[in-house]
């Protein structure tokens, strides 16, 4: 029996081993794209941590902006926590059948989920905003490298406390009953968080809790050059790191010795037969929703996308116009479960689906017709959540919304079945830990879209404020780029040789 | 060389800079089975996935059932059942769902759903139906292949690796469709590094290596341990 710190050694020995595979796999164009990548979102987190700092002091003062990092420390926290629960324990740096056959532990799991969690791009708009408000709220001087350091800190503690969190919560979801434990769990927090944004009391609950308050004590002993209370604080940010590194590997562990409840009922249940089909369409669109709807990631991640951003809409009393900015977000969410690789919705099962007699457009046409109805199944809970508070729209307001989340879907679904063309992986998403792509992959997908999807939402919260005919005009030239993009790929898709390319991809 | 239903010559397939498929040619006739042998990467698969109009070729010419592979896809895909020789199942969806989706796009007239549970029945599948894929055993996952390539009773049927990982049981019901495809006057192409299984089942044998054809021979050539020798002699003849 090895001694624990062999075996954490052995685990960072063999996820760096792993890593490094990983890494010798992406190639060519692949490896351009990643280095440039990784490179953008340094620069990126580098310039938040100092430039805001010579921002001149204005509106908001700097004081205004400070008192809000513990919220925004707890932010991280949470969100990190909701993301890697939902994907029942975060990211996989191996899939489960490439590691069946090497003596690989679940320390290894954990340190490769901790390790692909920064590869996302809500991980590195939360790092960059955190960076830039203690940037700003600290201005320019010397002691804001000590004062971004315990940033950076509790960035790497609040990933691994919302890890070990995940696992705990998916150690729960794999026992007896756990599916309900969590749902009701889930429901009352959510329903608290709801009474509280409704009664105008979340705000206050905010500033007043002592969580993560100790974050912006310790900056303040920074910038008052009060080392001793500043390295107390810093130590105890560092306990904290290796305290749940070492919980999350424990209890990784744990639900490595439990069954994923949820993927074993979806593959064991009998689904009732239906009727058979009156058309070729109906046919494919009912196989294409099986495959998403029975898949446990896919379940998982539109519930969390038609709820969360709603969710903190409704707390943060959204008004109609920043409403706009919502329906990208959520498209460039939903997105990212499947739609960015949709062919591999059928798997190893693509070879079968293609000798089928059908002409390859309505093979085409189902598929978008399937994302755009997972598209607008996530975002109108969104929308409807995020009105609660709003109040009536105006027109104009109404109309923005509406062509913000027309221009959005149509936009989202042309990228989408353009890289699914362009780019396809294998990817099997039956695991709740399964993405449709490769980490790096994910993540240069996913700023694309963000990046696209946050521009229209801009766009169209600056029409809420103009009449109804801005709001059409400014969406008619944008989606009708989209449907030619749309159209184009499709007829790409036409080509045997492009096809067969995709198909032989995605089997594997 | 003979015209048959399907008829092989010369096809040439490259993936970018690798020759999956250098020159082969065959061809069967109606009512006739046929086996591709050969070590891995011979080009066994790359020529089934030609013939079932999934991949196309990039020189030579396929006829199946008297369509061109190439430029008539969709009526190829009409003529055959393709039994893949890596997974072949949407994993999400349940064998009758398969069957379902096969039945609607090859037009088949009503009453399917009879032959669907006979065969279903047959290959020991009846039980898991309505159950998805995913949860199913390697070789329960070969033999509902092999029942979605010949559930539309087709002209030529592909069969790609269909023993690999099936019972004995599993194994003698793929064997009696074979026999039944070929006593209805149908052609199967039987794809399969299993020797003695090939040789039980079809009436010819073409040996690939290297992308290539190396020989034709009716299957009692291969029969036994002559047989044996003979097909290693004919692979490492041609590995110098």
């Amino acid at each position: 029996m090895k001694g624990v710190p062999t075996r954490v050694m052995s685990a960072f020995a063999d996820t760096a081993a792993l890593v490094r595979f990983r890494v010798g796999t992406i190639r060519g164009h692949g490896r351009r794209v990643a280095r440039v990548g990784l490179a953008v979102a340094l620069v990126l987190l580098v310039v938040a941590a100092v430039v805001p700092a010579w921002f001149p002091d204005g509106r908001p003062s700097r004081i205004d902006v400070a008192v809000l990092i513990p919220s925004i420390c707890l932010g991280v926290v949470l969100l990190a926590t909701v993301a890697a629960a939902t994907s029942g324990g975060g990211r996989r740096l191996f899939d489960h059948d490439e590691g069946l056959a090497y003596p690989l532990g679940p320390g290894v799991d954990h340190l490769g989920a901790l390790a692909l969690a920064p590869l996302n791009i809500a991980w590195i708009l939360q790092g960059v905003t955190l960076l830039g408000v203690v940037a700003y709220g600290f201005g320019p001087s010397w002691s804001l490298l000590p004062v971004q350091l315990v940033s950076i800190l509790w960035l790497v503690a609040a990933t691994t406390t919302a890890q070990a969190l995940s696992w705990t919560i998916e150690w729960v979801r794999r026992g007896p009953g756990g599916r309900w434990i969590i749902r009701a769990v889930a429901g009352l927090v959510g329903g608290i968080v709801a009474w509280l944004a409704w009664s105008a009391r979340l705000g206050d609950l905010l500033d007043r809790t002592d969580l993560t308050k100790w974050v912006l004590t310790t900056q303040l002993h920074a910038s008052a050059h009060s080392w001793w209370s500043w390295l107390e604080g810093v130590t105890a940010l560092i306990v904290l790191i290796v305290v749940t590194g070492f919980l999350g590997a424990l209890m990784a562990g744990r639900v490595a010795t439990r069954l994923p409840r949820d993927q074993v009922r979806l593959e064991s249940v009998h689904h009732r037969p239906r009727p058979a089909p009156h058309s070729d369409l109906v046919a494919m669109l009912r196989i294409d929703r099986a495959s998403t709807w029975r898949s446990v990631p896919l379940r998982r991640g539109v519930f969390t996308l038609g709820m969360l951003p709603g969710a903190i809409a409704l707390a943060g009393d959204m008004e109609w116009s920043s409403i706009a900015i919502l329906p990208g977000l959520v498209c460039s969410g939903a997105a990212l479960l499947f739609g960015i690789n949709a062919w591999c919705l059928d798997g190893r099962g693509a070879l079968w689906r293609e000798t089928l007699p059908v002409e390859p457009g309505g093979v085409f046409l189902a598929r978008a017709v399937v994302l755009v109805e997972v598209l607008v199944i996530a975002l109108l809970p969104t929308l409807l959540l995020a009105s609660f508070r709003a109040g009536r729209p105006t027109a104009e307001q109404a109309a923005a919304v509406l062509c913000a989340s027309a221009v959005a879907i149509t936009h989202v679904v042309a990228s989408c079945m353009t890289s699914s063309v362009r780019t396809p992986y294998a990817a099997d998403l039956g695991d709740a830990r399964a993405t449709p792509a490769p980490p790096l992959a994910m993540l240069s997908h996913s700023a694309r879209l963000a990046g696209a999807t946050t521009l229209i939402g801009l766009v169209f919260d600056g029409t809420a404020h103009a009449p109804v005919s801005w709001s059409v005009l400014v969406a008619l030239p944008l989606i009708l780029f989209s449907c030619w993009r749309f159209v184009r790929i499709a007829s790409l898709w036409r080509d045997p040789v492009v096809r067969s390319r995709v198909l032989t991809t995605v089997v594997g | 060389m003979s015209s048959g239903v399907v008829e092989v010559l010369g096809l040439e397939v490259r993936f970018g800079g690798v020759e999956a498929v250098a020159g082969v040619s065959f061809a069967a006739d109606r009512g006739e089975a046929l086996a591709l042998l050969g070590r891995n990467g011979a080009g066994k698969s790359t020529t089934m996935r030609v013939l079932a109009g999934v991949i196309p070729a990039t020189d030579g010419t396929v006829m199946v059932s008297g369509y061109d592979a190439r430029r008539q896809t969709l009526e190829v895909k009409r003529h055959v059942g393709y039994c893949p020789d890596v997974g072949g199942l949407v994993p999400r969806a349940t064998p009758w769902e398969h069957l379902q989706l096969a039945a609607r796009l090859r037009r088949m007239p009503h009453g399917w759903e009879n032959r669907a549970r006979d065969l279903l029945e047959t290959f020991d599948l009846a039980d898991v139906a309505h159950r998805v894929t995913a949860g199913f055993s390697h070789g329960m996952g070969r033999r509902l292949s092999v029942v979605l390539a010949t559930f539309h009773e087709p002209d030529v049927l592909l069969l790609d690796e269909p023993f690999d990982g099936v019972d004995p049981l599993g194994t003698d019901a793929t064997l009696a469709e074979i026999r039944a495809v070929g006593q209805r006057g149908g052609t199967v192409i039987l794809s399969t590094h299993l020797r003695e299984l090939a040789v039980q089942a079809c009436d010819r044998a073409v040996v690939l290596r290297g992308g290539s054809a190396v020989a034709t021979a009716p299957s009692a050539d291969l029969s036994g341990s002559d047989g044996e020798v003979r097909y290693r002699d004919l692979l490492e003849r041609h590995l110098s």
